[in-house]
């Protein structure tokens, strides 16, 4: 592919199949100026290390100030005031940044996590046993979904029954929405709305568990103390804004990469069953979700704003501007990466991948997002045969949003596993 | 055992500190502290942590 300097991101045949274009960028334009989103994408592996090692000069809350909520803040936050009972932050940059960071670090240790794995088990093995009877199932939006959210909801503390995975998934679609401008003023206005329903779920749950806490997540955040002589614990309005981003940040996009990991599956057969051989040897199985990881990152890029005029690339980015830092790209980068596109469990180097970012403001729930797709895989490997997808991989299409890349749609068939099935059919 | 942190590699993410807090901590300004020679009985955990560290900055000596 050969630029000619007005494509964008967001051009159609980009948005679904963005690969060629980060190739591109990477060879002729690595820090590319994109006017559509006014906005600097870089995409080579070193620069993206390089930007997010030095936290002095590129602010993470300079990035979002500017575009939240299509530019109408104003009025988003007049409706949470009015509707969702306030307006809540919590510190994105150092230093106050990183006291949010050591009092939430805790929450999702290794041994907090390998504690929720028989849980996680159940959950999963309830949601996909019905569907391997029927023999075929949407794998995002009957599988990835309905398992983050009950996750996701289960470990915060909130009623699953009550709230539902499909009104779980309609909020982080509206929160999703309030970054990159993708969304219409009436939408902003509705949108606005939702979520201050569901800001007031939220609020209402931190006082019931500052009252009387149990061993939920909010519970957790609410009695987290470090030590700090000034402030030991987070604010009510920190726990509130950091529930609200766990919500969105804890189940989209690990739903999102299951999906992404059965659509491996589905188009690399010749995997499945050494994978089943292997279903003793933990590490392949975790060497094979870290590859789908590095190569169908379910966030393909974040956004920074560098305080001062930068140079990367030979490239000036002025101060106070809009830089991506493709994640996705920085995978896929050949002099990093060999044969980047293809899936490779004996990768060396595979878990350096940028999927969750990198540095201090990397993926606080990763230990909990690896898990939750290992068990699943390893479920979905166990019980499931001959896993296909149903439409040609060329109409597969990604829900309207610059944050995640989440499939709209995976349909897929598959049948039941018979125990005797030999692993090598 | 002697755990050693390659400081130019370290970006401070915390990786270890979930994975091995007895050994491996942030201080107040967001910078990793290591407990230079922990004991044998945290060995596995410690070798998860560098394992897993995504700038392969621990490394275990005997």
């Amino acid at each position: 592919m050969l630029l000619r300097g007005d494509e964008s991101r967001i051009d159609p045949e980009i948005f679904n199949h963005p690969y060629p274009f980060y190739r591109a960028l990477r060879r002729q334009a690595p820090v590319y100026y994109d006017a559509k989103l006014d906005t600097y994408i870089v995409t080579r592996f070193d620069d993206i290390a390089a930007i997010m090692k030095d936290n002095e000069t590129f602010s993470l809350a300079g990035a979002f100030e500017g575009t939240y909520a299509s530019g109408r803040q104003d009025e988003f936050y007049e409706i949470m005031r009015r509707e969702g009972g306030g307006v809540f932050a919590a510190p994105r940059d150092p230093p106050e940044h990183t006291r949010i960071r050591r009092l939430m670090l805790p929450l999702f240790t290794t041994r907090r996590v390998k504690a929720l794995e028989d849980r996680t088990r159940q959950i999963v093995i309830e949601l996909i046993e019905p569907l391997v009877e029927r023999g075929y199932a949407d794998g995002i939006k009957e599988i990835g979904v309905p398992m983050t959210a009950r996750i996701m909801c289960e470990q915060l503390g909130l009623d699953f029954g009550e709230v539902g995975a499909e009104r779980f998934a309609q909020w982080s679609r509206v929160a999703l929405a309030q970054m990159g401008r993708r969304q219409s003023y009436e939408q902003m206005l509705e949108n606005a709305r939702i979520l201050a329903g569901k800001q007031r779920l939220i609020i209402d749950t931190i006082k019931a568990r500052t009252e009387a806490p149990c061993d939920d997540m909010i519970s957790q955040l609410v009695n987290a103390r470090i030590d700090d002589d000034e402030r030991p614990e987070l604010e009510f309005g920190e726990i509130v804004a950091i529930v609200s981003a766990l919500m969105v940040a804890g189940a989209d996009t690990t739903a999102a990469a299951l999906a992404n990991l059965m659509l491996s599956l589905a188009t690399e057969p010749k995997l499945v069953p050494r994978l089943r051989e292997a279903a003793e040897d933990d590490r392949l199985i975790s060497r094979f979700v870290e590859e789908t990881l590095r190569l169908h990152p379910p966030s393909h890029g974040l956004w920074r704003s560098p305080r001062r005029d930068v140079e990367i690339g030979g490239v000036t980015i002025p101060s106070g501007s809009q830089v991506c830092v493709m994640f996705a790209s920085a995978n896929d980068d050949e002099t990093h990466f060999r044969c980047p596109r293809n899936l490779d469990v004996d990768r060396g180097n595979t878990l350096s991948h940028l999927t969750f970012g990198m540095g201090i403001h990397r993926c606080v729930g990763a230990p909990l997002a690896r898990m939750e797709i290992k068990v699943a895989a390893g479920e979905i490997i166990r019980r499931l045969d001959g896993i296909t997808l149903a439409i040609p991989v060329e109409k597969l299409t990604y829900v309207d949003t610059l944050v995640t890349q989440t499939l709209e749609r995976l349909p897929l068939t598959f049948s039941r596993r018979s125990a005797g099935t030999p692993s090598g059919s | 055992m002697k755990v050693t942190v390659d400081w130019d590699a370290c970006a401070s993410t915390g990786s270890c500190v979930q994975i091995c807090p007895d050994v491996f901590t942030l201080d107040p300004d967001g910078r990793l502290q290591v407990l230079a020679e922990p004991d044998e009985s945290l060995r596995p955990e410690v070798a998860e942590a560098a394992d897993m560290c995504p700038n392969a900055a621990i490394t275990l000596d005997e």
